[in-house]
């Protein structure tokens, strides 16, 4: 198991340098830069001149990469355009608010799908299946921009029960951007564990069961439901690893102060350092949640487990 | 029962996890707590507490809190709360008035005296001297990011503890105006001998001070309680600027009593919040122009007939009507009108038969003018489209071009464009003149090789007689009118919103407020 994960650590090195290597240069080879943006329209050519050679920017754009990733080896991910301030204090002061969003989200999310997606399998072709998956295709087409606001007006505007932006109140600040969060990402989670749910019970060992007088309840949840659980994990796992990227949308919308925000903010400005900061936590996050659903995924099933040894 | 019980645990767990980061989020940000309205969930100031805080929602964060290296609006609003210059503009007026400066005199042209207030402390509890202006105007005028604003002085001295003395290169009029911009507000000497970062450790001697800066959610500043100006100290405790990108968030959340004021209402949400009840709503006609630039130095718009034709073509009605909702004041002269010396005289305005005519005096080929429009905002690409159909009418076709700020930008410095839109928001008329100088060609794109109209702006920029200056600005007008070299579409309406128990709130045309002002009724 330890020499898996460590084979793991060590691909994420290739998987970070080609991420980097492609945004860099894209970043780079975009029209405009951040000089003209930090000094204004009226900029004159000495100040831009003076500014540019101050960021860096005069230098070619291969010694700027090499440059970039020898400080990265070093922990050092640079100085953002803008803010003059460090990459690695930005990033790190934005990510927790994030992952937190994330972490809530993906428990609401998962709370209401999968007892949805169990009993819609269950119950197939019942009122209750109906509801739900017609629960789910609203989940899915809503955009998730235009449900948080909804939300807002509802329960910020009209009722008054919950905050309507920032993270500055608490729990409560988290119900509005998490339940809008929760709810898109439920559909599709709910969707994948009805239909395998749907696929185990017919399985040839779940008749068994039945027929050896096995109880109802213990067939659906200890037989049929951790077979099932696989491609609802890797679902919930890609989902919470889109998360970890930011939902920027929403966190635009209630004024959440996470790193999908950022990210856009830098690439608008061209703060290259800024961006680049974004996606090597963002790359990194993505990559360990790949390997604790991995992890996660030897945990329901033996079978897989067998496989990490 | 067992098995079960295993599945129930997991749920319970889950909760937990929820309790627990709910537990971890709620000293996130401890900015509400001198707010009176803190913990209470909506509703704009119930009772008749006074409250000790005011929370203001801005569309971004500020790029920096420093006064160097930055051209954001937003910083500059940040600045005016903690920063003073010798000069500050008066945001009735739009004139310039003495600040940290007690009196200003004009010794003879080129020489200006200036003795400072006495007891001024800056945020650090330094007393500010001489030393410190003159400190911090040469370390302006070292910043080639402030030349525009700082080039004039050739010197500036101390003549005592108090007293400092500018010399100017040539006579130049625009000096008050220089010295109130952020570049040369006046902070510490000791911090700039130690290279200070002002973004990180903002120092003046402004009415507010940096308490806390939460990036990427909310900016904090405390009343500085050794203001120099009993009248113009800060009247709320606190202010607590919070960052909500989107307009409609921000107007939900000022009519939940989340905000107290918000800085930019989209124009959208202006007549939902007239409607609403404890919401005032304040119409700020602004000096700001949004203009359409040629690039006069590629044909066919290096000739005045076919920029004239344009001119004449567009329609602004259209323009407020179509694009903006109705919001925004026609202008059709070369300098916003709201300054003592604005006017519109040449101006061209709508009219379709004299678009026609200029367009036979150019005698081109409408249909061969390749006008390409670059719009760098979803409001300005909706101009674009209103612009391509009035031009239709004459028959010069128009493709709208939509690029992000920073393409548009280059586009712009590099030359790279046939038209583009920008605005314009200074504080003063003779700026807006002297960006029609010939030597302003790289960095303002309406300026134009004009040796007639270069020795105009000389005249007004070394002008100190403010009558004889007005006149001078109207010849310049006059003649930019009458050339086309931009286009101005319309002047910027800005929208404010606050709840209506806040008094004293007084929005500039310029843009910014003075929040030390403001205060609960």
């Amino acid at each position: 198991m330890v020499k898996y994960i460590a084979k793991r650590v060590l691909m994420m090195i290739p998987v970070l340098l080609g991420v980097i290597l492609l945004v860099f240069f894209i970043m780079n080879l975009a029209s405009g830069n951040a000089v003209l943006l930090i000094l204004g329209e009226n900029a004159t050519e000495e100040a831009v001149a003076v500014k540019t050679r101050e960021l860096g920017l005069d230098r070619p754009i291969l010694v700027r990469y090499a440059a970039y990733v020898a400080d990265l080896v070093r922990g050092d991910m640079g100085t953002s355009y803008f803010s003059s301030r460090s990459v690695a204090e930005e990033v790190l002061s934005r990510f927790p608010a994030t992952l937190k969003l994330a972490v809530v989200s993906a428990i609401i999310s998962t709370l209401l799908a999968i007892p949805l997606g169990i009993f819609a399998a269950v119950r197939q072709n019942t009122l209750f299946d109906n509801f739900s998956m017609i629960l789910s295709l609203v989940g899915n087409s809503m955009p998730a921009f235009w449900l948080a606001l909804m939300l807002m007006m509802l329960f910020a505007e009209k009722l008054g029960w919950l905050p309507a932006q920032g993270m500055n109140n608490g729990w409560r600040s988290y119900v509005l951007p998490a339940v809008s969060i929760g709810f898109i990402n439920m559909a599709a989670i709910a969707r994948t564990t009805r239909s395998t749910m749907l696929e185990t019970v017919r399985q040839d060992y779940i008749r068994t069961a039945r027929a050896k007088g096995v109880d109802e309840e213990a067939v659906v949840m200890d037989h049929a439901f951790p077979n099932a659980l696989i491609p609802t994990i890797t679902v919930i796992g890609v989902q919470f690893g889109n998360l970890l990227g930011g939902a920027i949308l929403v966190e635009t919308v209630f004024a959440w102060p996470g790193l999908g925000r950022l990210m856009v903010q830098s690439v608008n400005n061209r703060d290259v350092p800024l961006v680049l900061g974004c996606i090597v936590i963002l790359s990194i996050s993505y990559s360990v949640v790949n390997l604790l659903v991995d992890l996660v995924y030897g945990f329901v099933d033996p079978r897989v487990r067998s496989m990490y040894k | 029962m067992k098995k079960i019980s295993k599945w129930t645990s997991l749920l319970l767990a889950a909760v937990m996890l929820l309790a627990i980061l709910a537990g971890c989020s709620s000293s996130t940000d401890g900015s509400n707590s001198g707010s009176a309205n803190a913990g209470t969930p909506a509703g704009p100031s119930s009772g008749a507490e006074v409250k000790d805080t005011l929370r203001v929602a801005m569309t971004s964060e500020p790029p920096s809190l420093s006064i160097y290296d930055h051209s954001s609006l937003l910083s500059v609003l940040m600045n005016v709360q903690m920063y003073n210059g010798l000069t500050r503009i008066d945001y009735t007026t739009l004139e310039p008035v003495c600040d940290l400066a007690e009196s200003c005199t004009v010794e003879n042209e080129v020489e200006w005296t200036f003795v400072l207030h006495q007891g001024v402390k800056f945020h650090n509890g330094e007393e500010m001297t001489s030393a410190d202006v003159v400190a911090s105007l040469e370390y302006a005028k070292s910043l080639p990011a402030a030349t525009l604003y700082t080039a004039s002085m050739e010197k500036i001295e101390a003549l005592d503890s108090y007293t400092v003395k500018i010399t100017t290169t040539e006579p130049y009029a625009g000096l008050l105006y220089d010295l109130a911009y952020y570049y040369n507000f006046i902070v510490p000497k000791s911090l700039i001998d130690q290279g200070n970062d002002f973004n990180a450790n903002p120092v003046g001697t402004g009415p507010y001070k940096l308490k806390e800066w939460n990036y990427g959610n909310s900016i904090t500043l405390e009343r500085h309680d050794g203001y120099f100006q009993a009248d113009h100290a800060a009247k709320i405790p606190t202010v607590i600027f919070s960052i909500v990108p989107e307009g409609t968030s921000r107007t939900i959340a000022l009519k939940a009593g989340d905000v107290d004021f918000v800085w930019e209402v989209n124009s959208a949400d202006v007549a939902s919040l007239q409607d609403s009840s404890n919401v005032t709503v304040a119409e700020v006609p602004s000096v700001e122009a949004v203009i359409l630039f040629f690039n006069n130095d590629k044909a066919p718009f290096d000739d005045a007939n076919l920029r004239n034709a344009i001119a004449a073509a567009i329609n602004r009605e259209d323009i407020i009507a179509a694009a903006l909702n109705g919001y925004g004041t026609v202008n059709y002269s070369c300098i916003a009108q709201g300054f003592v010396e604005s006017t519109d005289t040449n101006a061209i305005a709508y009219d379709l038969e004299a678009a026609k005519a200029y367009l036979a005096a150019w005698g081109g080929d409408p249909a061969s003018v390749e006008l390409k429009i670059i719009c760098s905002n979803e409001t300005r690409v909706a101009i674009g489209t209103v612009i391509q159909s009035n031009l239709a009418q004459l028959g010069i076709p128009v493709d709208v071009v939509s690029m992000d700020t920073a393409a548009a930008l280059n586009a712009w410095k590099t030359g790279d464009f046939i038209a583009t839109m920008g605005s314009w928001s200074p504080s003063n008329a003779l700026s807006y003149a002297q960006r029609f100088h010939s030597d302003r060609r790289q960095t303002y794109a309406g300026a134009i090789n004009s040796p007639e109209l270069d020795q105009l702006v000389n005249r007004a920029k070394g002008t100190l007689d403010s009558k004889e200056r007005a006149a001078l600005i109207d010849q310049i007008v006059g003649t930019v009118n009458s050339l086309s070299p931009q286009v101005t579409l319309y002047q910027s309406t800005w929208y404010r919103a606050y709840d209506e128990k806040l008094d004293g709130v007084l929005c500039s045309a310029t843009g910014y407020v003075d929040f030390c002002d403001v205060y609960w009724k």
